[in-house]
Order: C-alpha cells, then sequence, then structure tokens
C-alpha cells in the first residue's frame, strides 16, 4: 500500500495502481478517454494530465501511465493541469465532426460530456477543418465503422489484440490522415466483435443491430445476467416501455471484466419473438385463474404417484426450488427430474463455456436428478397420467419419439416462454416470463450466485413467474406453506434451508455475485492464457487509512 | 410589515344596483352607434370569413424539405426527447448517402396529443420541423386521420411563408454536402 495525496486528500491505495485509477476509485474526478481498466496503458489522449510535486519543482503528466509511489502529491485541480486537460479536449475536437444529432453514441459519449465541462466553446481554429472522410462503413457483421468521428484512443485495437486476440483493426496512414481501419481482406468478425462499440468513446464504432433504433437517453437499464450460457456474465437489459433494445455487459471484475460474447449480446431479440401468449386450456384461450382451477381439479382426482414434473435448468433458483418443494409436499420427489436436451455449444478460452444454459449448477445445488433417465424411461411407458413441463422438451431431438410419449400422458401441462412444439402439443399451456420480466437468481459454471432483476412488467396480466404459478397452484391444491409474495420472497425463504445459501436475502447479494462454497465449479475460470487485468485496481481508501 | 384595513365597499357603493344600471347603458350605448355604423362592428362571419392570423402564432407542424425535395430531417429524436405531450413518433432508417447518414422512416405527428408548444421547433438543430402553416382549427372525424404521416406534414412548396413562427437560431449545416468547404 502507498499513502498519496491527490487534491488535499489523503489516502492509501495498493501498491502498481496507477494515479488515475487511484483518483477515479477514491471519487476524485479526473477525465479520460482512451484508458480503459481492462486494457493496457497507452496514454496518448493526455486528458488525464495531473501535476505531481517532485524534488525538481512540479511535473505535469499523464495520471493513467504513472504509478502511485509513497507520498506523492498530485493535483488535479491546479491552474497548470487543468489548462493541459482543457487543451487535450481542445485537440482532440479540431476535426471531430457535429453531427451529435445523428450519432448513435450521443447521450454516452465520452468526448461530449467532456467537451460539455472543459469545452472551450468558441473555437479558435482559422484554417478550414479537414474532413477524413470514410463515413458509415460496413467493416464487419455486427460493426459499422465512422473513420471521421474516430479520436484515435486505440481501445479497439487494444482490445481486439488482448482479449479475443485477433487483431484485425490497426492504424493506417500518419498525422493527420491517421484512421483506424481493418487489415485488407479481413473483416471484424471475431466471437466478441461487439464489445469495441462499447469501449468506443465516440461514435467511431456502432453495432448495425442498435444503429438507428433508439436514442440511448430513452433507455432504462436494469442489472441482469445473461442467459446465453452458463457463464452468467453480468450485464444490464435496456428497453423502452417493455421493447428491448441491447444487452449491454456490466462490470465486474471477477468474472466477465467489462466484456461479453456477441451471441449473447445478440440474443435480446429471442426474449420478444415467437412468445407464448395466451393461457389456453384443451383448444380455447381462457384466463389464468380458470387455468389453475381446471388443473387442480384435475389433479385432485389422480393420485400423486401419477404425477411427474420435468424442470429445467434454463428456470431460475426461485421456480426450481417451489416445484421441489411443491412435489415433495404434494406428489412424489422421485418423479421430479431435469433431464434438458440441448445442442451442445462451442467453448472458447476467454468466456463461453460449453453448456448453454444458465442455471444448471442450480439445479445441483437443490439436488435435483439433471439426467432423469429413469424418469424419461417410465414416462415412455406410460407410468404417468400428468406431467407436468417447466420450460423445457427432453424429446426436442427426436419429434417422434416426443409425440409418442406425449401421446401416452393424458395431460401433458406446459409452462413456457416460447411458442414452441411442446406448447402446441399440451393439454395446458401457461405462458410464463423470461428472466429479463422477474427477478431470481442463477448459479453459473463457476458456482457463483447471480441475481438478476426485473427490467418491466409484461403487457399481459397472466404471464406470471414460474415460481408465482406453482405457488398458485400449490394453494388452489390447498398445500400449506406456499404463500410468497414476490420471488425474492422465495428466495430468502429458501435461504433459509439451502445450507450453501445460509445468511443471504435476496437484496443482499452483491451485484457481482457471490461464490457458494461446497458446490463444485465445473468449467474453468474465464480469462485462461489472456492478460485480462493488466493494471492493478484502486480501491476506496475509507475510515483508517484516509487518515493523514 | 404593514397591515392594510380592507374596508370594502362602503355607502353608495354598497348599492350595488347603480353600478348594474351603469353596465347596461355602456351596452346600449354600442349597441346603438353599431346600428348606425355597422363597419364599427369587430365581428368576424367566421368560418366563412377569417381573419389573418398574427406573425407570431404558432400554426400547424410541416416538415422542411431539401432542395431535392427529400426531409432535411435527420431523425435526430430532438423534438420528441423535448416534446412534453410525447407526440412525435419517429422511426430512423440508413440513409443511402453516407454524409446524411440518417434519416426518417415514418415521422408521425399525433394532433391529438400535441399542446402546441412549440418546443419541437426550437429544438430542431436542422431547422426541419416548423409550425408556421396557419391552420389552427384541427378537427376531423377519426383518430387516425388526425395522426399525421411524414407525407402530410411534407405536402408543401416549402417556401418561407406563412405565419412566421420559426425562432431564429443559427443555422450551420455541419454536414452534406451543402455544409462543405
Amino acid at each position: 500500500m502507498a499513502k498519496i495525496t491527490i487534491d488535499g486528500k489523503v489516502m492509501e491505495v495498493p501498491d502498481g495502481t496507477n494515479v488515475l485509477e487511484a483518483a477515479l476509485s477514491n471519487d476524485v474526478k479526473l477525465e479520460h478517454f482512451c484508458y480503459q481498466r481492462y486494457l493496457p496503458v497507452a496514454g496518448n489522449c493526455r486528458t488525464c494530465m495531473v501535476e505531481i510535486e517532485g524534488p525538481k519543482g512540479n511535473m505535469l503528466t499523464v495520471g493513467c501511465n504513472t504509478k502511485v509511489a509513497e507520498g506523492m502529491v498530485i493535483h488535479t485541480l491546479s491552474p497548470k493541469a487543468k489548462a493541459a486537460q482543457k487543451s487535450a479536449i481542445e485537440m482532440l475536437l479540431l476535426d471531430h465532426p457535429l453531427d451529435c444529432p445523428v450519432c448513435d453514441k450521443a447521450g454516452e459519449c465520452k468526448l461530449q460530456n467532456q467537451y460539455m465541462e472543459y469545452g472551450l466553446y468558441d473555437a479558435r481554429r482559422d484554417v478550414p477543418r479537414y474532413f477524413k472522410g470514410g463515413k458509415a462503413e460496413d467493416i464487419g457483421e455486427h460493426i459499422m465503422l465512422d473513420q471521421e468521428r474516430c479520436v484515435l484512443c486505440t481501445r479497439c485495437i487494444r482490445f481486439v489484440d488482448e482479449v479475443p486476440k485477433t487483431s484485425e483493426l490497426a492504424i493506417v496512414n500518419r498525422g493527420h490522415e491517421a484512421k483506424i481501419d481493418i487489415f485488407p481482406g479481413v473483416r471484424l468478425d471475431n466471437a466478441y466483435s461487439g464489445n469495441v462499440t462499447d469501449i468506443c468513446p465516440v461514435g467511431a464504432l456502432t453495432l448495425k443491430e442498435f444503429r438507428f433504433k433508439q436514442r440511448v437517453w430513452f433507455l432504462k437499464k436494469t442489472e441482469s445476467v445473461c442467459h446465453g450460457c452458463a457463464r452468467g456474465c453480468n450485464m444490464t437489459v435496456e428497453q423502452n416501455k417493455g421493447h428491448i433494445y441491447r444487452f449491454m455487459p456490466r462490470e465486474n471484475p471477477e468474472l466477465n471484466k467489462t466484456w461479453m460474447c456477441d451471441e449473447g449480446r445478440f440474443s435480446f431479440d429471442h426474449y420478444q419473438t415467437n412468445r407464448a401468449a395466451e393461457v389456453r386450456v384443451g383448444k380455447e384461450n381462457r384466463n389464468l385463474a380458470y387455468g389453475i382451477d381446471q388443473l387442480a381439479k384435475l389433479l385432485q382426482d389422480i393420485p400423486a404417484d401419477q404425477v411427474a414434473g420435468i424442470a429445467s435448468p434454463t428456470a431460475a433458483l426461485e421456480d426450481l426450488y417451489v416445484m421441489k418443494k411443491l412435489f415433495e409436499k404434494r406428489f412424489n420427489p422421485k418423479n421430479l427430474a431435469a433431464p434438458f436436451w440441448d445442442k451442445p455449444g462451442d467453448a472458447d478460452n476467454v468466456l463461453k463455456v460449453a453448456d448453454k444454459t444458465p442455471n444448471r449448477q442450480g439445479l445441483k445445488l437443490l439436488g435435483f436428478d439433471t439426467e432423469g433417465k429413469d424418469l424419461l424411461a417410465r414416462m415412455e411407458k406410460g407410468e404417468f397420467k400428468i406431467v407436468l413441463m417447466m420450460h423445457n422438451n427432453p424429446f426436442g431431438h427426436d419429434e417422434a419419439l416426443a409425440q409418442k410419449v406425449y401421446g401416452k400422458v393424458n395431460a401433458l401441462i406446459v409452462l413456457s416462454v416460447h411458442q414452441t412444439k411442446t406448447v402446441e402439443k399440451g393439454a395446458m399451456v401457461f405462458p410464463v416470463r423470461t428472466f429479463i420480466e422477474k427477478n431470481g437468481t442463477f448459479v453459473n459454471a463457476t458456482s457463483r450466485l447471480q441475481r438478476f432483476r426485473q427490467a418491466f412488467e409484461p403487457e399481459n396480466p397472466d404471464v406470471i413467474e414460474s415460481s408465482m404459478w406453482l405457488a398458485c397452484l400449490a394453494n388452489a391444491l390447498k398445500v400449506e406453506g406456499f404463500d410468497y409474495v414476490d420471488t425474492p420472497s422465495v428466495f430468502n425463504a429458501m435461504a433459509k434451508e439451502v445450507e450453501a445459501l445460509k445468511g443471504l436475502t435476496f437484496n443482499s447479494i452483491p451485484s457481482t455475485g457471490v461464490v457458494l462454497a461446497g458446490l463444485a465449479s465445473v468449467a474453468e475460470e474465464p480469462f485462461k492464457g489472456i492478460k485480462a487485468q493488466p493494471n492493478v485496481l484502486g480501491k476506496k481508501c475509507e475510515g483508517e487509512c484516509s487518515k493523514a | 410589515m404593514k397591515v392594510v384595513e380592507r374596508t370594502g365597499a362602503q355607502g353608495a357603493e354598497k348599492f350595488y344596483l347603480i353600478a348594474v344600471v351603469q353596465g347596461l347603458f355602456l351596452t346600449l350605448g354600442h349597441v346603438i352607434k353599431n346600428l348606425f355604423n355597422p363597419k364599427r362592428m369587430s365581428v368576424v362571419f367566421y368560418p366563412e370569413q377569417k381573419k389573418a392570423l398574427p406573425p407570431a402564432t404558432r400554426g400547424r407542424h410541416r416538415l422542411m424539405k431539401r432542395e431535392d425535395g427529400t426531409p432535411r430531417c435527420t431523425a435526430c429524436m430532438l423534438c420528441a426527447t423535448a416534446c412534453p405531450a410525447e407526440c412525435i413518433h419517429i422511426k430512423a432508417e440508413e440513409s443511402p448517402d453516407p454524409n446524411i447518414e440518417k434519416r426518417p422512416e415514418k415521422f408521425d405527428i399525433d394532433m391529438l396529443r400535441c399542446v402546441f408548444c412549440g418546443f419541437c421547433v426550437e429544438a430542431c438543430p436542422l431547422d426541419a420541423i416548423r409550425m408556421d402553416i396557419p391552420d389552427v382549427t384541427i378537427a376531423d372525424y377519426t383518430r387516425e386521420s388526425l395522426v399525421y404521416s411524414k407525407e402530410f406534414l411534407m405536402n408543401h412548396d416549402n417556401k418561407d411563408v406563412v405565419t412566421g413562427y420559426n425562432p431564429p437560431r443559427p443555422v450551420q449545416l455541419t454536414h452534406g454536402p451543402h455544409a462543405r468547404p
């Protein structure tokens, strides 16, 4: 630890931290542009200029490329530092086109924000503006490049060099002709290409999927976790009036840093198309209360041993818990399993894992049978009259077999998010919410319990969370102990019973998640062979350490 | 602080009938004067006759056009952002001209929601929307027909005419073929 002083504020920060990181983590405002926490330092924008006291007098230097040292005295607000910061911004803005109204980055653009704060407003340029050209160039499957807006911070170049290690981008030409471009014959098509648009501080790199769809200031952001694979990258859901416009990675230093794969990033359309819309009983569309009522009547005359339940690793921990509890209290817990058939996905050393379900570890945590061979064999024999199917289709690989097996069941009860083939076969169908429309938790492949929050309420009030649906059914069957009000209350009840979750409440789970002790990790840690954290992260210094 | 005592009407003033009669005489005076001099009357026979609107009137919106007839609007959504009634619905699309880059595919103004505040005109950085068509009596038989489309809003001869409600602002196009030196 090194004791330093920034603007008269004394603080202790870890050794090897740079001045910029020390300032930012201790609430000292210092503008920066080319510096990104999880990329190597380039130090080319010069906007984080600070004045450091030294034996030969004060020295102006960049904050990002200066490591802290014991007793360092730093000024970010001195007239010298301020003038240097201001002139750096002035240089960046010299030939930057003023097309903010058509630029997709407007509203979250670092250059725009800094200009509002430090800008000179009156340009001092007396020679004609130089326009590089190169507007709206298609450089990859998801990416558009605008060379005119680029300020050459090289964040994107450092990203493709360091994380996916594909190196498609480079600066070409020199001087005022310098611009970012792809190598000839190469396209920016790597599996993580979407990240370059997040880190681009200006509107030079934009996403085709988001381009012109919505202005960023209309978007409402909700903390969430990616549903695409067992890695569970942290992300925010950005929506307006119930329409999702994009997924953005959310910083988690212990898991995905600030990165996310394209597969997960562009999966948002999947959750708002082809949705199961109405409660269906037989061939008629009815409301939820009627459906639950009919189902309760049906279940009353059937021996508990002839009811099977199929859970799913795509369901939240709360859904699984309520289902398990219902089978323990009312039906036979041996008839409950979670066999899941899914196409195996690709894995890599960065973030992706082969298991494309978000909560298979959650099934293990609650003691579910994830193979369920015995249950499926009994289903094929026709031992069950009623099958309760939650977000799942264990016979997805074989349509003829599915037809045969489901034909032997008297009533197939389907809880589904999407309008699938299983939904068509169901005797009763209940549409349920996606993870975006509900609160809940997942346990990822490295045993990290992570919370996602509800982004918006679906239009149809009959579309409820699977956990709440199961609780409604339990209440209709007059089973005691299902008086849950919402999913957080389910989690809080579950945390009291499950050993690994002891002491946690839904709201006390940190936004970066907690690693559950006693649950073995089934995947390798992310970023194998990649220097994903080249900078020592700063640490907020509170209490004792900030005393002079 | 000084407390002023309010006494109210006193004496003859309290007898309001005098004032009432005075008022009646005033009206009668106007009636008699108008009878002998009809030009003095300030009545406009409205649906047949229309008064010229004052130059600061905020009328109906229109979308201004470039020289080639395409909309000046670049779908930047600043008008929709400024709109307190949320009556402007824009859908943007990619323009074939990379220097224009963005253009509206759909530009609807819901006149049933519009409060004629003129914020959209002030917000527009390209002077693409003006509220100067002298049409202030907007009525129709269906709700749908009162949602004005881009085509309807661009159906004018693009002249600097009409009521004159177009707040002055420095208009400097930094993009597009007309703006470059």
